[in-house]
């Protein structure tokens, strides 16, 4: 029997119905970061749409195929969420209540598992979910699949209760961290997840479809830090804003204590100079936390330009210069390791800026009727007639 | 007899012997009605007084719009409070920015108490002084004072509690 090229068609589409209607436990998403940086704590979340029992017999089993040496059984966190279990099922189900919070424990992955004829978890795994896309890696690495279960039994089936509306799913969320390590890496992470009465039964298709999610380890490079960074993209000279200022590769690198100096000239043209190291301009030692767990350590300091020149009412600054010096003042930074001084620019906008007013037009004077020329003869306007008198 | 009687003779005698002494009357009180307290001129009765103090100072511009909490990072807002006197009759609101070297309210505020009302008709809740300025509004967390220095684009929050 030939099948045309519609019946062919209309197979693979009814194929992908049937796939779709059958399968209970679907991915809603995979929430992973592509890249992460050595020894970074890496957070995935997965979201799962689940087809409810009316049996409360059922637990969750999850699955993830992953490099060895991350070593997840032992690495990772997993935290089994369900979030809106009693909604959908109703009042019919006292015992629908929500899971919250279930740390997932692992299991033994050379124990057999659930109606798999007999094969270990992680031979079942290999079975029903493979792979994925790590067999075409240039350079393969060591990889493993390990799986949780929850102990705290729901209502996870296929089986679709007569009272319950088809597909009408209840969501649950894994959320998944772990280190990832201090080794470099390219791998695609698989995911699994399935009923753990059910198993790995292949008449009720229970367990999710493949997913392989691409996965890169690198090394963090912490971006140059310029020597003075703004705080506050936009400020003003009367406004309060701050600045971060790195010592790196200055003459001020490894001194305890920095102080800001400045150079303002008011609109008047008068120049205010502060260049004592005193406490009111001394800078705050921070940190932060780079992505690799590493801390970058530079120094903050907000000002109030008004404030710090010991301005009368009415001054307002019009151009304003700093630099840093260290207690003693033994040592000055007037600019950045490229050689910029440190002018600051006021943005456009201020408050107190007076919108001129709009100019009247000027009013239309009418126009005056043309006066014929002495002795000359007045023309009629086309379409006008003299009108005897 | 004649024993009963005598019994009954001098249980008379004792008992008016008993009541005779002067010692044993019971003052004279005189009635005097209860009257309503009248506070002194100038004094209201039952004031509640709160004082509210500068919990944080939120800077906020495009790239933080739920402002940073720049109270520490400069010296000038560690004293600032706000006191509230309530009574049946009036809102007295007294501000402490004296360490401020700006007025954040647009005008230089008074030393002291100044009357104020609360309008609840509007959400947030707004305190504003008899004069209409507006000092503050009320959230369940407490006061807020939003207001702008030079930029058109930074807004600063004192926030009270």
């Amino acid at each position: 029997m030939k099948f045309s090229r519609l019946h062919k068609t209309l197979l693979a589409v009814a194929s992908v119905i049937v796939v779709a209607f059958f399968a209970c436990n679907e991915w809603d998403y995979i929430d992973q970061p592509e890249t992460v940086y050595l020894n970074e704590e890496v957070k995935i979340q997965a979201k799962i749409r689940i087809e409810p029992s009316t049996n409360y017999d059922s637990r969750l089993i999850f699955g993830m195929y992953a490099p060895k040496s991350l070593d997840l059984k032992n690495n990772a966190t997993l935290i089994f969420n369900t979030l809106n279990i009693g909604e959908v099922l109703g009042a019919d189900y006292p015992q629908a209540v929500d899971i919250k919070n279930e740390k997932l424990t692992p299991i033994d992955m050379s124990s057999p598992a659930p109606d798999a004829g007999g094969k270990t978890y992680t031979e079942a795994f290999m079975e029903h979910f493979g792979v994925g896309e790590n067999a075409s890696l240039a350079t393969p690495i060591e990889m493993e699949w390990v799986a949780w279960e929850s102990k705290i039994q729901t209502y996870i089936s296929d089986k679709l209760p007569g009272d319950v509306a088809h597909n009408q799913h209840f969501f649950a969320t894994v959320d998944i961290t772990f280190n990832a390590g201090s080794e470099e890496l390219e791998c695609y992470l698989g995911y699994a997840s399935l009923n753990a009465v059910k198993g790995f039964n292949t008449s009720d298709e229970q367990f999710s479809p493949q997913m392989f999610k691409h996965f890169v380890v690198d090394t963090y490079e912490a971006p140059a830090l310029p020597t003075l960074t703004m705080v506050q993209s936009v400020y003003r000279f009367g406004d309060i804003f701050g600045m971060e200022f790195s010592d790196t590769a200055t003459a001020l690198e490894g001194e305890s204590e920095i102080y800001i100096c400045g150079r303002a000239t008011l609109t008047t043209g008068e120049v205010i100079e502060v260049t004592e190291a005193v406490e009111t301009n001394r800078l705050q030692p921070i940190s932060r936390r780079l992505p690799n767990g590493e801390y970058q350590y530079l120094f903050e300091k907000y000002i109030y330009p008004p404030f710090m020149f010991n301005l009368a009412e009415g001054q307002k600054i019009d151009a304003l210069t700093i630099w840093f010096i260290n207690a003693d003042g033994s040592v000055v930074v007037t600019e950045d390791y490229n050689g910029v001084p440190f002018v600051l620019e006021q943005t456009p906008g201020s408050i107190h800026d007076v919108e001129e007013p709009e100019t009247p037009e000027e009013p239309e004077m009418p126009e005056e009727p043309e006066m014929p020329e002495e002795g000359g003869e007045e023309t009629p306007e086309e379409g006008t007639e003299n009108i005897p008198e | 007899m004649k024993k009963l009687t005598l019994l009954l003779a001098f249980a008379l005698v004792l008992g008016f012997v008993a009541c005779s002494d002067d010692d044993n009357k019971l003052p004279y009180i005189p009635y005097e009605p209860e009257q309503p307290e009248v506070p002194a001129a100038g004094e209201d009765p039952a004031v509640q007084e709160g004082t509210y103090y500068l919990k944080e100072v939120l800077l906020c511009d495009p790239a933080h719009p739920e402002g940073i909490n720049i109270k520490d990072k400069v010296n000038f807002f560690s004293s600032m409070s706000m006191t509230i006197k309530q009574s049946p009759t009036k809102l007295l609101v007294s501000i402490d920015d004296s360490n401020s070297p700006f007025d954040a309210w647009g005008v230089e505020l008074p030393e002291g108490d100044m009357e104020c009302t609360l309008d609840t008709g509007v959400v947030p809740n707004e305190l504003r002084t008899v004069d209409g300025l507006l000092l503050a509004t009320f959230e369940s967390n407490g006061f807020t004072v939003a207001f702008q220095l030079d930029s058109d684009q930074l807004t600063y929050k004192y926030k009270f509690q």
